[in-house]
């Protein structure tokens, strides 16, 4: 099979570059120095959230720190700062905080609670853990700009938790185009607070729920301890999750829960809690809730994406038996928003007209918080004239039914922390952040495949921020530790020069593009969804294309003649569009046969060598 | 026969408990008066839920609000109606109402909750409006009651369902109100309505599901050296949180709010900043679970600090029927909330959490008390100046440490029986220059107790039906300047005087009646109210005859003895708390085989030539320990001097009168004829005395457990069959074997209707108004299924 008749140095090569547009994409090549991702460090404060830009053009990012706040450009580069603390305050005292009425207020750390943008309005709303968790605007353009902060702020607007250690949710958003957008906020038990409540981002007071919602707990907060992990909306939902303790149960044990409220209901009569729970086949319960998001396709996606299932990828871990901070034994574990939002109907019809009684008799909905309320016989038109409730209908609602999940990865020893979805068609890829430092690539297929891929230490043993996020184009991923911020691709395929190092990468974002001659994502490949034109990296079958044989493989120099090349699966061209073969400098159009292309061998003496196997494409 | 077999078992069981349990005998009404049919009474056909009063003696009307009906009746005779105003739900509401799955009639109608008095001729009155409340403003002018155009929102200030309990007091033109304030009743809130509306805060430390009882203001500002404000006070009961309990465990409370309240600066703003509560106590000497308040009366003082609140309570568990009143000191109260320690939440193991009393610093001004000198001093004027310390604390630790005790240290009255539903008292001016407090209690059976407390101890004057049915009385009401009482039920209203002086018809009633309003008026021989011009005897504590004219000895009545017979010599005493005795030749007689004394009378059994001679019945009744005989009836019984003819009668009956022909007190129980003494007879009878036996004995044993009679049946029946207009007809629910006494007058110049069945198994159709052992039996039948 040895072509002896060629060259050494010239391969055979039929290579075409019919298509002249330049295909490459801004974010994976733009990089020289692929190695230096960029970067933000800060040695004198933590870092705590992140925010972007609402609009991926301007790409700018947004830090709460500890006493900081950081407005920095797509690069990570600073463009300003404001100092936030340490403010002279006590957890004690109220708003304004002077000597007189507050003799014990000593300087404190302002530590960022909550880090928003208000897409609507185009501000940035900050709250920190100081004066009571009271918030301010900003300017989007600069972050020292407060466009707005209560002076004489009441109890009502006090919005974040007051504690370093306790965490606090929100979301900008509004119902309807017509509506005015409130702040939803889950606010995590630091004393008698909702702890959940929808602001009032237009009319004084400003912050406020007095005129707009919360969730009224009769009972004791204290006794719930509400630890707030997540919300998002979704359609016409706002979703929160957070752990508590099951007051219903003996052990009073701390257990995840997903709720749910319209997002027009001005009462929260359609709340509903169910719990969400993630135990191993063993019966191991990994209860506490660490990080969650919601795998959505992305915007503009195609309609396989769009019709996608919508999944929640939450990381759990346990709590060890003596203490009341999470064990680094972690697992992720993925629910469909679709199996959800059904527990949730189901709830909410039971307890509407059933008085709460499944089909079996026993309670399957309930009334929670110890509101003097129960679950009703109402008509069964109800459903359907009160999807959300109405003053009549039985609030706040929970499920003693769990959604469950069996773990689909573990993490014994490095506590799961931070998690980014991104839904790729037919496939889902989960970026997992651990308390070891490290960002894990997970692979999520169609049939319930899960595999690890990668695993890329960011930062040594400091933990990665749940606030693990993707930029609008899911390109990159913004990588949060207490120190350091980092922009990294989604993956970085530009760095695998060839076929065979693309495909062994077995990266599932990356794929060679055969055409083209690149290692790329398959949507940076012009003809990626073609058959064979995008090889793609995490098909271990995948191979790249090759020379499998010449014929005949031995010809005179002097002879011209046709030579046929055996390439397997090489792609189909439009019409119009030829291969060419090189042999060496000289080209010879290629005309392609059943089993791969017919070439006529150039003239001597511009044949060059050719040795077996070398035949190449780029 | 077997189930009162089973009766007497179980009644016998009781027994013991009951008896160690209480002295019943303070909480037996001295007289009961049934239903009279003269009683004013007022409703209209197809309208129900009388349930809301307003007395307006400065129009002289009582305002009457009941479903969809606001009435304005004449204070001196509620049966005449002066006007009226309907004010119905509209067909939407109506519509709305079911729709969110509530009763069209029961709950989707406009219940009229609130009625109270604004300027000149104005109410402002609140409707449930079909679960969505409504007030608006009726005036009565020239003889009309008109309902104003302007409705206001009524949530918080009337609560949405019909049936639930709530509170309002109307203060100056600023409206407190305590009840839910949503739609589910999930939301308790004590709300003052108006410009400067506060409201209190929704968690459980305040309050945990509620029910509103009762609220009033105290003017604590008059005169007073602290420069401290008025202030309203509420009562409830609520779910404790300051127990360890297996379930839900209710207590009974008094909160307080200061009028000049106008919430907090920068917590606590629009929110009470004087909301204070402290646990009721009104404990039983045994252990039992704590009581819960039902009603609650403001007896006023011209100075303030000497006003107390009198309070109805009833049993937390089913299984007890002991209705207790408290009375409790405003300034006892108020000493509590000003200087008491609070309690605090504190986290055991898993978050659970207890309450036990906080021994930390209180913060200065002192949390939750009103706007006074020392904080005055201290530049602050107004709740808003109050430092965020001060109202932190106070929104965290609304609870008092200590409960409130009783003014005299336990309750002022324990009774068994019917529940207490409401109570009003009155304060009376005696003979003696003495006020004494007389209580006007309702229970849920239609009585009123009317009692009154001498030197510590209870007395409960008499107990009068005040409906034909057993209805419980929801609501009463005081009009001290007409002396009239009313009273409110679902079926209508009706009205009491205070005092019914006429129905002590001898001195030594009217004087052991002890009712502060009578006296023996020794000039015209009644017993009438007391006025100071004429002589009157009275003698509240002590109950002291000795002023009273001596009465003539009573003359024998003479009756035959005929051999053979069971011979009845009736005898009713005049008071419920008197005990019968009867002497034979001077020999004191006791119950046997021979004879039985029965709360109607004697019975002489199988009667013999031996039996002749004189009968006399004493009653013989207590006050302080000092016995008053009075001789109620003497009787000669002679033997017979021909034989008795052939169908002798199985019993004969004398009364003190000669018989009527159609006396029914004479019995002549339809047996066959001439059923010729026979052993048949004889065995029947001693079966027939062997039931009876049983079956009082077991009356006796429940009675006493229960204290009073319940049975709706039996009163229902009992009082619904007297026949004509007769006056003043007694029967105690409350002395042994009552139930089987018939109805009979205390009026010696009344027919005694008497009678016993020896059947003791109704299967007589009796003729006219003896049913009563069918009444009894009934009763039996009810009680057992319990």
């Amino acid at each position: 099979m040895a072509p002896h008749g060629f060259s050494v140095p010239a391969a055979v090569i039929p290579v075409l570059l019919v298509l002249s547009a330049c295909w490459r994409s801004d974010g994976l090549t733009s990089d020289p120095f692929p190695a230096h991702y960029p970067t933000f460090t800060r040695n004198d404060t933590l870092f705590e959230h992140i925010a972007l830009h609402p609009d991926p053009a301007v790409g700018r990012v947004y830090v709460g720190a500890r006493d900081r706040l950081f407005q920095l450009d797509r690069h990570l580069v600073a463009e300003l700062q404001d100092n936030t603390g340490p403010v002279t305050d006590s957890r004690e005292c109220l708003p304004p905080v002077t000597e007189a009425n507050c003799p014990q207020a000593r300087p404190t750390s302002n530590h960022n609670k909550l880090l928003l943008v208000d897409p609507f309005s185009m501000e940035l709303i900050t709250c920190g853990s100081i004066n009571q968790g009271i918030c301010q605007k900003r300017s989007l353009d600069s972050v020292d700009k407060v466009l707005f902060s209560a002076e004489r702020p009441v109890d009502t607007q006090y919005v974040a938790a007051n504690h370093p250690n306790v965490s606090t949710v929100g979301l900008v958003v509004r119902s309807r185009p017509d509506r005015q957008p409130v702040l939803f906020v889950g606010r995590g038990y630091t004393s008698s607070h909702p702890p959940i409540s929808t602001r009032n981002l237009a009319q004084e007071p400003v912050f406020s729920y007095e005129e707009t919602a919360k969730l009224a707990v009769a009972g004791r907060l204290s006794e719930y301890d509400h630890h707030f992990v997540a919300s998002f909306a979704h359609q016409h939902h706002i979703y929160f999750l957070f752990y508590r303790r099951d007051l219903k149960s003996q052990s009073r044990e701390y257990r995840t829960y997903v709720s749910r409220v319209c997002l027009d209901d001005q009462a929260y009569y359609s709340y509903v809690e169910v719990p969400l729970a993630c135990l191993s086949a063993a019966g191991k319960s990994y209860n506490l809730l660490q990080a969650v998001r919601l795998g959505s396709p992305p915007r503009g996606g195609s309609e396989s994406e769009a019709g996608q299932a919508k999944v929640l990828l939450g990381v759990f871990s346990t709590r060890q038996a003596s203490s009341t901070r999470p064990s680094e034994d972690s697992a992720l574990c993925m629910f469909k928003l679709d199996d959800l939002d059904q527990l949730i109907n189901s709830t909410r019809d039971l307890c509407y007209t059933q008085y709460g009684r499944a089909e079996g008799g026993g309670e399957a909905a309930y009334i929670e918080y110890e509101v003097k309320s129960n679950c009703a016989y109402l008509p069964l038109n109800t459903l359907e004239a009160y999807p959300c409730g109405s003053d009549h209908t039985p609030s706040p609602m929970a499920s003693r039914v769990a959604v469950e999940a069996e773990p689909i990865l573990d993490s014994p020893s490095a506590r799961l922390t931070a998690v980014a979805v991104s839904v790729r068609v037919g496939h889902t890829i989960a970026f997992l952040g651990d308390s070891k430092g490290n960002l894990r690539k997970v692979f999520l297929g169609p049939n319930g495949e899960v595999e690890e891929y990668s695993v890329v230490s960011i930062q040594a043993n400091a933990a990665i921020s749940s606030d693990l996020v993707l930029d609008q184009s899911e390109d990159h991923l913004f990588i949060m530790t207490p120190t350091m911020l980092q922009k990294r691709p989604v993956a970085e395929c530009y760095q695998h020069l060839d076929c065979q190092e693309c495909l062994s990468a077995h990266d599932p974002y990356c794929g060679w593009c055969v055409l083209e001659g690149r290692c790329g994502l398959q949507s940076q490949c012009s003809r990626g969804d073609q058959e064979g034109q995008w090889l793609w990296s995490f098909d271990m079958e995948q191979q790249c294309l090759n020379v499998l044989s010449l014929s005949p493989s031995n010809t005179s120099r002097e002879e011209h003649r046709h030579v046929s090349l055996s390439v397997p699966r090489l792609p189909g061209l439009k019409q119009g569009e030829t291969y060419s073969c090189f042999f060496g400098d000289s080209e010879s159009p290629a005309s392609v046969t059943e089993a791969g292309v017919l070439c006529l061998s150039p003239e001597f003496p511009r044949v060059p060598a050719v040795l077996p196997g070398q035949g190449e494409f780029k | 026969m077997s189930p009162l077999t089973v009766l007497g078992v179980f009644c016998g069981l009781f027994l013991p408990l009951s008896l160690s349990e209480y002295n019943t005998h303070n909480c037996i009404p001295r007289k009961s008066v049934l239903y009279q049919d003269n009683m004013k009474l007022f409703r209209e056909e197809g309208i129900w839920n009388y349930s809301t009063m307003l007395v307006r003696e400065d129009l002289g009307l009582l305002i009457l609000g009941a479903r969809e009906a606001i009435y304005a009746l004449d204070i001196k005779d509620i049966s005449i109606k002066k006007s009226v105003v309907n004010w119905p739900v509209t067909d939407e509401k109506l519509k709305e109402c079911t729709s969110k799955g509530k009763h069209a009639e029961s709950e989707c109608r406009n219940f009229i909750r609130a009625l109270h008095k604004m300027d000149h001729n104005t109410m402002y009155v609140c409707g449930t409006n079909a679960f969505s409340p409504t007030c608006v403003n009726v005036t009565y002018s020239e003889g009309h009651l008109t309902r104003g155009d302007r409705l206001e929102e009524g949530k918080g200030k009337c609560p949405f369902d019909p049936i639930q309990r709530y509170s309002s007091v109307m203060v100056g033109n600023e409206l407190y109100s305590a009840t839910s304030n949503n739609f589910l009743g999930s939301e308790p809130v004590v709300l003052r309505s108006g410009p400067s509306s506060l409201r209190t805060v929704f968690k459980s430390s305040w309050l945990n599901e509620p029910n509103f009882v009762y609220m009033d203001l105290v003017p604590e500002s008059d005169n007073n050296p602290e420069g401290d404000d008025d202030k309203v006070y509420l009562f409830f009961s609520e779910n404790a949180v300051e127990y360890d309990f297996y379930n839900k465990l209710l207590v009974s409370r008094v909160g307080r709010v200061c009028k000049g309240d106008v919430g907090g600066q920068r917590t606590l703003q629009g929110k009470w900043t004087s909301f204070l509560k402290a646990r009721l106590d009104c404990s039983l000497p045994e252990p039992s679970l704590p009581s819960i308040v039902q009603d609650v009366f403001l007896l006023k003082d011209s100075d303030w600090t000497k006003s107390v609140f009198y309070a109805v309570f009833t049993p937390q568990s089913s299984l007890s029927d002991v209705s207790t009143v408290c009375a409790y000191n405003v300034s006892t109260i108020g000493q509590l909330f000003d200087t008491g320690k609070f309690k605090t939440p504190v986290t055991v193991e898993t978050s659970y959490v207890k309450w036990v009393m906080y021994s930390g610093e209180v913060p200065t001004p002192r949390p939750g008390a009103c706007i006074n000198n020392a904080a005055r001093a201290l530049e602050m004027t107004r709740s808003l100046d109050l430092p965020d310390k001060t109202l932190q604390f106070i929104s965290d630790h609304p609870l008092m440490d200590e409960a409130v005790p009783p003014l005299t240290g336990r309750p002022l009255l324990v009774k068994k029986g019917a529940m207490f539903t409401c109570l009003v008292v009155d304060n009376v001016l005696a003979l003696d220059g003495e006020r004494h407090a007389v209580l006007f209690i309702g229970t849920e059976n239609g009585f009123v107790q009317k009692a009154v407390n001498y030197a510590g101890e209870m007395f409960i004057i008499e107990e009068i039906q005040l409906y034909r049915t057993p209805e419980p009385i929801k609501t009463m009401r005081l009009s001290s300047s007409t002396g009239q009482l009313y009273a409110g039920s679902d079926y209508g209203a009706v009205q009491m005087p205070l005092c019914d002086c006429g129905r002590y018809e001898s001195c030594l009633d009217c004087v052991l009646a002890r009712d502060p309003y009578c006296g023996w008026d020794l000039s015209s021989g009644v017993c009438s109210a007391v006025v100071n011009s004429t002589k009157f005897v009275q003698s509240l504590k002590n109950g002291d005859i000795s002023q009273c004219p001596k009465s003539d000895t009573l003359k024998p009545e003479n009756h035959t003895l005929v051999p053979g017979n069971n011979i009845k010599l009736p005898c009713q005493p005049d008071s419920n708390l008197a005990q019968v005795h009867w002497l034979f030749s001077g020999q004191p007689l006791l119950s046997g085989t021979k004879h039985y004394i029965y709360n109607g009378g004697l019975l002489i059994l199988n009667a013999s030539t031996n039996d002749a001679g004189p009968y006399t019945c004493e009653s013989v009744e207590q006050v302080n320990s000092r016995t008053h005989t009075r001789t109620m009836a003497v009787y000669e019984l002679q033997p017979q001097t021909n034989k008795a003819e052939e169908g002798t009668e199985t019993m004969t009956t004398y009364s003190h009168s000669t018989p009527l022909p159609h006396d029914p007190s004479v019995l002549e129980p339809p047996l066959p004829p001439a059923p010729r003494s026979d052993e048949h007879r004889v065995v029947g009878l001693q079966v027939s005395v062997a039931v009876l036996s049983v079956m009082l004995v077991g009356l006796v044993a429940w009675n006493v457990y229960k204290g009073q009679f319940r049975s709706k049946s039996s009163e229902t029946s009992g009082a619904g069959q007297l026949k004509g207009p007769s006056v003043d007809v007694q029967r105690s629910k409350t002395s042994e074997i009552k139930p089987l006494t018939p109805t009979s007058s205390h009026n010696a110049n009344n027919n005694h209707s008497a009678f016993i069945s020896f059947k003791g198994n109704g299967e007589h159709p009796f003729s006219g108004c003896n049913t009563l052992h069918v009444d009894g039996f009934g009763y039996i039948n009810d009680e057992s299924e319990i």
